[in-house]
């Protein structure tokens, strides 16, 4: 029916997970694409973590589907871009048809290319396998300001209402006889009539909003209560110090490596 | 009989609570109506955060830039993520340029616009460069492309594609903001203007 | 208990007075005592000398015109002024046993709910179920979970949407939006329920289920205030009606007293659709004189059926119908210039599917000629505003050709369209912009390339037609919501388009701007200009509009003309939209 952003729903390993566990291991995945060497940590956590949490959590084909969608322009561009112009002293290059790629710079599209799909892979997955209101519900119980926590849920769920109107608009202002299929100095003017209607009436809408959060009491002084549950069993506790240890470890790591290694 | 409406705890007031998320919604809306209805080569995806910056003031206006890039990354794309930070920095210029009064003259708000946008470049580009590699898989990947080719470096070229393109950008977002600020009808501008942070 | 003291000396009746001030707060849900209000800014107060108690369990309707002070009595009743709309407060206002000048909207809330018209912007936004909607008001008060799944299990059971509680907020429909916003508000337990134009976004089944609602809750001892400007409507479902005129009381009393009270038509209020009908019959000695007017449609018809008890009656309500309504048949009742000229526009075998797979229009074939008043009707979701879409090239069809003054919409720009038909769409939110109402109605004119001449010959006319002279340099925002439609009416109308639509003109207006927008379609007819309204309010289509078209189901389920309907036309468009009350009478009569 409604689609809230990514996630999908479906029961699966991640799906059952408290949402804090599952941010810590994005974290987790995150700062060690940068920490440990690429390519190979970026292949590694691609193949060896992210797929088989995607298989786990029955997402895998939409998993890939949204991660190579988005990144494939990035990819491409870069093995093109950083191939043939990196900036490098190393002249040994590779021929390709007419092309002659650099080795320093395909070097390099390849560290960042597997370090992408890792950045952009793990909060992906996060966001795939946990409803927003869960994310949203769980981090504000572990000390984000609820005020950050609505205006994510809010705005979440205004996109497709608030397209809806930007399309009204387009129609009101057209059958007022504005041109918006003319040559290009017809439609600059066309920005106004069609940008302005949208934000006043945002604005108009955002007064109401408030008197509506006024009234729901959001910001009555005391304790808040939740009506859902979220459980959070001792093991994935456990597991949250260890990834951050495991962190930890490898920033220390790294640091040592930078100074004395 | 004059209890302020904004909490006392310096957290958000309701109306900026009200507001962040349209404009939020508006950045996504905005950029698409522009680009399909009038097919212009303009994006205004921080129209809503510029418009909650100079209404507002620094920190609402950081906090929907930074929000906007989040639902972004929730939303369609995770890769957004890295940019919250520049997003954050436009709506937190926006901001002070409400409290050096540039909402008042056109010129001003278009300066505005343009170190906003060299600003914008110069955060973007560290981004870009590590964790993208310069690219962003859009069509300006060109400028990358042939700013390297005269011997820029990573760095260099996607700083210099981001301050060939963004002033212009942000310079129309903050014209079109200041015409609707500017047309605003008083019952507004009482709830929205006279909000200080 | 206290008269017999009261009697006796001055200065016990000044303590009693004291005391009972100190006491009805507690025995009256809501008490205001001489309260006046002016708006940060305003020059004259909005509310003036306001003196209202409402008992426990009563449903009392305020009505006025446009800006006469509906809203600002809700919002006082609520806090929200002054603590939210700031300005200067005089009087005691209390409500239950709290003064609302010195408690904030946070305590508030416990005691008393306000709940707006526009039902989609009151949606938190922040829950993705009804159930937690509901609930979230009470995560913020701090209820324990127990009492708080107790307290949102009744308040879906109170409003009637249990069956709704896992759908998301946003994939409801007005009403059922409606319904949750006020279901949300009544789980904080207030005893009283303030709401402002509840039905002005609701359509006729959704309206009668509000007033259901309404009614058990008031039998479970809710007190309810309403602001409501659909005066049928609050006949039906008020005990009680307070009419403002300019911020100050202009009459309080039981709804057939109030609500044909001969001032309310002075000051521009009106009155309801049944009494109008029999103050016209009164006037041609079809009423019997001692028998006090009629405020609900079975009165209407019982009153019209006791002045001629031996005739025939079927026959002689038809002839009292047919004089008390303004009649299409008489000036206008034939199709006006069939063969003279082109139709304005011609839709033939007009098929369209969205996107989504959802088959909009299943054939549709109709022409518009010169000097049409045509009402376009049918559930929502029948196809209306595809319809419309195609009026104009908004949308063009799939299969089937749609034809606008001759020329082909799939050949032309929706802007070209633009100078034959006009559309004024339901949202006028979408369409104003401009700084004032005189630059907003200039807008349309100018986009079709008119000389300025004509550009400001045009948009003075459309300004006096809407009656908006006085508020020309005004922005269109800071007018009143029924006013502002008017503007929006007035900038297309200022097109001088040969065809205007007009998509739910009459939502929001007051009886005085409904009158204004039957005597501009008359005009507009007279000049050989068409109009086609697309609206639920049939007893406003069957007073300004001849031709009446059903859709259903993507199909012209009925065209005819209300005046020669049969009935087995007129149980079509009963069945699916209702009856115009003139044509309810006749048709239950036969």
């Amino acid at each position: 029916m409604q689609r809230t952003g990514l996630f999908i729903e479906r029961a699966g390993f991640l799906q059952r997970l408290n949402p804090l566990t599952k941010v810590t291991g994005a974290l987790l995945l995150i700062g060690a694409t940068f920490l440990l060497p690429a390519p190979l940590t970026g292949a590694a956590l691609l193949g060896g973590v992210l797929l088989p949490l995607a298989l786990a959590s029955r997402v895998a084909r939409r998993f890939f589907d949204v991660l190579l969608k988005t990144l494939l322009p990035v990819l491409i561009s870069l093995a093109l871009v950083q191939g043939l112009f990196f900036p490098t002293s190393d002249p040994t290059t590779i021929a390709v048809g007419p092309f002659l790629f650099r080795r320093a710079g395909l070097q390099f599209a390849l560290d960042t290319g597997s370090r992408l799909l890792v950045v952009a892979g793990a909060p992906l997955i996060l966001f795939q396998t946990t409803h927003p209101g869960t994310l949203v519900q769980a981090l504000i119980q572990s000390g984000m300001p609820r005020s950050i926590g609505y205006i994510l849920l809010v705005a979440l769920q205004l996109i497709p209402a608030i397209s809806e109107r930007a399309v009204g608009v387009a129609e009101a202002q057209r059958a007022r006889g504005l041109e918006t299929e003319g040559n290009v100095l017809q439609r600059i003017r066309g920005v106004l009539p069609l940008v302005s209607p949208l934000i006043i009436g945002a604005l108009v809408d955002a007064e109401e909003r408030a008197m509506a959060i006024e009234a729901r009491a959001f910001n009555a002084p005391g304790p808040k209560t939740w009506v859902r549950d979220i459980p959070d069993p001792p093991a994935e506790r456990i597991a949250r110090i260890t990834m951050l240890a495991a962190l930890g470890s490898m920033v220390v790591w790294r640091v040592m490596m930078f100074f004395f290694g | 009989m004059t209890t302020s409406t904004t909490s006392q705890r310096g957290e958000l007031s309701s109306t900026a609570l009200a507001l962040i998320p349209i404009a939020i919604a508006i950045n996504v809306a905005l950029g698409h109506l522009v680009q399909s209805v009038l097919k212009l080569p303009i994006y205004l995806d921080s129209i809503g955060t510029v418009l909650v910056g100079v209404l507002l003031g620094p920190l609402a206006g950081a906090i929907t830039g930074l929000l906007a890039n989040v639902i972004w990354g929730l939303t369609l794309a995770p890769s957004a993520l890295p940019f919250a930070a520049v997003a954050a920095v436009i709506g937190l210029i926006a901001g002070y340029a409400r409290q050096y009064g540039a909402i008042r003259s056109w010129w001003k708000m278009a300066l505005a616009g343009v170190i906003t946008g060299v600003v914008a470049a110069a955060i973007s580009a560290p981004i870009a460069t590590y964790v993208f590699g310069g690219v962003t898989g859009a069509g300006t990947d060109v400028l990358v492309a042939m700013f390297q080719n005269l011997g820029a470096s990573v760095l260099g070229a996607s700083f210099m594609q981001g301050a060939v393109s963004d002033p212009l950008d942000k310079t129309i977002t903050y014209l079109i903001v200041w015409a609707i600020i500017s047309a605003l009808p008083k019952r507004l501008l009482a709830r929205f203007g006279a909000t200080e942070q | 208990m206290f008269e017999a003291q009261s009697g006796f000396n001055p200065l016990s009746a000044a303590m009693l007075d004291a005391r009972m001030n100190d006491v009805s707060p507690h025995l009256a849900p809501i008490a205001l005592r001489r309260v006046t209000f002016t708006y940060a800014g305003a020059t004259e107060p909005a509310l003036r000398d306001v003196t209202l108690t409402v008992p426990a369990g009563q449903i009392c309707a305020v009505i006025g015109r446009a800006g006469a002070g509906k809203s600002t009595l809700c919002a006082l009743c609520a806090g929200f002024v002054p603590h939210f709309f700031r300005g200067r407060l005089d009087g005691d206002a209390v409500v239950d046993g709290l003064s609302v000048a010195t408690h904030p909207i946070a305590e508030l809330v416990r005691h008393v709910a306000l709940v707006g018209s526009n039902a989609f912007s009151q949606i938190s936004g922040a829950r993705f179920t009804v159930y937690d909607e509901v609930a979230f008001g009470l995560e913020n008060l701090g209820v324990p979970r127990p009492e708080m799944i107790e307290r949102v299990e009744w308040a879906l059971q109170a409003l009637g949407i249990d069956h709704l509680r896992d759908r998301s907020p946003y994939a409801l429909s007005g009403g059922q939006q409606q319904r949750m916003v006020i279901a949300a508000a009544l789980a904080m337990r207030p005893p009283v329920l303030a709401l402002d134009e509840p039905t002005s976004q609701l359509d006729p089944p959704a309206m009668a289920e509000l007033a259901d609602v309404l009614r058990a809750l008031s039998r479970q001892g809710i007190t309810i205030l309403v602001a409501e400007h659909r005066l049928e409507w609050v006949a039906e479902v008020a005990e009680r009606v307070v009419a403002l005129d300019r911020g100050a009381i202009l009459a309080d009393g039981a709804p057939a007293e109030v609500l044909t009270d001969p001032r309310l038509c002075e000051c521009g209020i009106g009155w309801p659709r049944p009494t109008q009908m029999a103050a016209r019959a009164r006037a041609e000695g079809r009423w019997v004189p001692d028998r006090p007017l009629p405020i609900t449609v079975a009165d209407l018809a019982a009153g019209l059926c006791a002045v001629a008890p031996d005739q025939d009656a079927a026959h002689e309500r038809d002839g009292a119908i047919r004089s008390t309504a303004v009649q299409p048949d008489g000036k206008n009742g034939s199709p006006r210039m069939t063969h003279a000229a082109e139709p304005i526009v011609s839709l033939e075998a007009v098929h369209f599917t969205y996107p989504t797979g959802v088959e909009a229009l299943r054939g549709v074939s109709l022409t518009v000629q010169r000097g049409e008043r045509i009402a376009l009707v049918g559930r929502n979701g029948a196809g209306k505003s595809t319809l419309v879409r195609h009026l104009n090239g908004l949308l063009r069809p799939l299969r089937g050709r749609a034809l606008v003054n001759g020329v082909d919409t799939r050949t032309t720009t929706v802007a070209r369209c633009a100078r034959h038909v006009g559309v004024v769409f339901q949202d006028v939110r979408n369409q104003l912009f401009a700084r004032t109402v005189r630059d907003e109605i200039r807008f349309g004119p100018r986009n079709l390339g008119f000389s300025p001449e004509k550009v400001s010959a045009l948009t003075e006319a459309a300004i006096d037609a809407l009656d908006l002279r006085d508020v020309v340099d005004e922005h269109p925002y800071d007018l009143p919501h029924a006013r502002r439609r008017l503007v929006a009416i007035a900038a297309v109308l200022a097109m001088d388009t040969t065809l205007l639509v007009l998509d739910e003109p009459t939502a929001g207006l007051d009886s005085a701007s409904i009158s204004l927008l039957v005597r501009l379609i008359d005009d507009l007819a007279a000049r050989q200009r068409s109009v086609l309204v697309v609206s639920h309010d049939l007893d406003f289509c069957y007073e300004a509009l001849d031709r009446v078209i059903l859709m259903r189901e993507g199909q012209i389920a009925l065209d005819g003309r209300f005046a020669n309907l049969d009935n087995t036309q007129m149980a079509t468009l009963d069945s699916d939209v209702g009856l115009p009350i003139a044509l309810r009478l006749r048709y239950v009569s036969t």
